[in-house]
């Protein structure tokens, strides 16, 4: 072997060379690109069914009433949209910023946009990047709006239902809306933008990955 | 991981033209400096006279794939990331059948038949209006062979994909055949150089 390698000329040296990086190449397989993840379809559809996934608009409301702060609140939306108005203890980031972030191990995040679209999806991504305790707020911030900010009595309610709805009116009128009976509601009010009855805890201590750009061709 | 540059934004639209034009002279010097600027060596391949063209060719993939695989390992390419197109694979046999036809009758392929005309060869300039005329045409008859373009669609497929391997695998199986296809086009350059001896021997005697 000793004497056989100063006797190839210089194409034959390529081709030993190329040989010995392809052998190595097999024993690598794949390249790890950090970006495939793998996803228990399974368990995925089991939160999904099971609605372990979902935090309720009136379960937040009584967290941050009762200043339980033992989780994340993440605002999807738009940086308009968030400061014309956005529920107390909620932090704006997009949601490619929600992927790219190293989040803190188990630590709880609840994901809300205007519906439910853009929250579920970036749920799933998180999921599929392992983060296990992430949760999305069930309807978004339109279920916010119709249930704690402005909830509605219907005209010909029970009296439990009665009851609820004065938690609800104080709910609402805690977090700067009000409550509408059937007769007086109208179209939605204008939602002014509204002080925030608690303040925001300090932002999340996270890292930012560096951000890259998909893009075709 | 910071590459392929344009995709994580280290440069725009407007300069990536100008590193698709820097790229083009490198690209044009090389193939004109291995002689693919010469219709007799690019045509001489199919009668297996000189084998230039296969192994320049091997060379140049082998080198790109072993250096993507080894960058792409040491995490400084994405290779999700590098761009290429989708498979149709009958349209796609078919267009390459064209091609080899027309690199046979012509002596070029696009790229070497505008490396021709740079150099004023006057064949590769009517070769060069050829390919014009053929873009020309299949723009205006695209409707009517536009469902047997977009036939047979495989998607967006690898090799590793498609055979359920590691590019690992693939990467060393290329290298093989690249290396074979090499000393098997020296040994026929050879034989066929020993027959063109032989024959004109004949010829004189």
């Amino acid at each position: 072997m000793k004497r056989l390698f100063p006797s190839m000329n210089g194409q034959q040296k390529l081709m030993a060379l190329a040989i010995a990086l392809g052998v190595i190449a097999a024993f690598i397989g794949t390249p790890d690109n950090h970006h495939s993840v793998k996803l228990d379809m399974s368990e995925l559809a089991r939160e999904i069914t099971d609605g372990h996934s979902t935090i309720q608009v009136k379960d937040l409301a009584d967290w941050i009433i009762k200043g339980k702060y033992d989780y994340g609140l993440i605002d999807l939306r738009t940086e308009k949209a968030y400061l014309e108005y956005s529920i107390p203890t909620s932090e704006n980031i997009s949601p490619s910023h929600v992927i790219d972030t190293e989040w803190m191990e188990n630590e709880k995040l609840i994901l809300y946009a205007e519906d439910g679209t853009t929250a579920a999806q970036t749920w799933a991504l998180l999921k599929a990047t392992g983060h296990k305790n992430v949760y999305v707020l069930s309807g978004g911030m339109k279920e916010w709006k119709d249930n704690i900010l402005f909830p509605v009595l219907a005209d010909h309610s029970s009296t439990v239902q009665k009851t609820e709805f004065e938690k609800s009116k104080e709910v609402a009128k805690y977090f700067g809306g009000h409550a509408q009976t059937g007769s007086t509601t109208q179209m939605m009010p204008e939602l002014q933008v509204l002080k925030s009855p608690v303040k925001r805890k300090p932002p999340m201590q996270t890292k930012t990955r560096k951000k890259k750009k998909r893009e075709g061709c | 991981m910071n590459s392929p540059f344009y995709k994580f934004d280290l440069f725009g639209d407007e300069f990536s033209l100008i590193i698709a034009f820097l790229i083009g002279i490198a690209f044009g010097f090389a193939l004109e400096r291995g002689g693919f600027g010469n219709a007799r060596i690019l045509a001489a391949q199919f009668y297996f006279t000189k084998m230039q063209m296969f192994k320049v060719m091997f060379t140049a993939i082998v080198t790109a794939m072993l250096g993507l695989f080894y960058l792409s390992w040491a995490g400084l390419v994405d290779l999700d990331l590098v761009y290429f197109g989708d498979t149709y694979i009958v349209p796609q046999i078919v267009g390459g059948l064209i091609l080899g036809c027309g690199l046979i009758i012509g002596g070029y392929c696009p790229g070497t038949s505008i490396v021709s005309s740079a150099t004023g060869r006057i064949d590769g300039m009517l070769f060069l209006a050829g390919i014009f005329f053929g873009i020309f045409a299949f723009g205006e008859s695209f409707p009517l062979i536009s469902d047997f373009y977009y036939s047979t669609p495989m998607g967006h497929v690898t090799l590793p994909h498609l055979f359920g391997v590691s590019y690992g695998i693939v990467v060393f199986v290329v290298v093989i055949i690249a290396v074979g296809g090499f000393i098997g086009a020296e040994w026929i350059e050879k034989r066929m150089a020993e027959r063109s001896g032989a024959d004109n021997e004949e010829v004189v005697s």
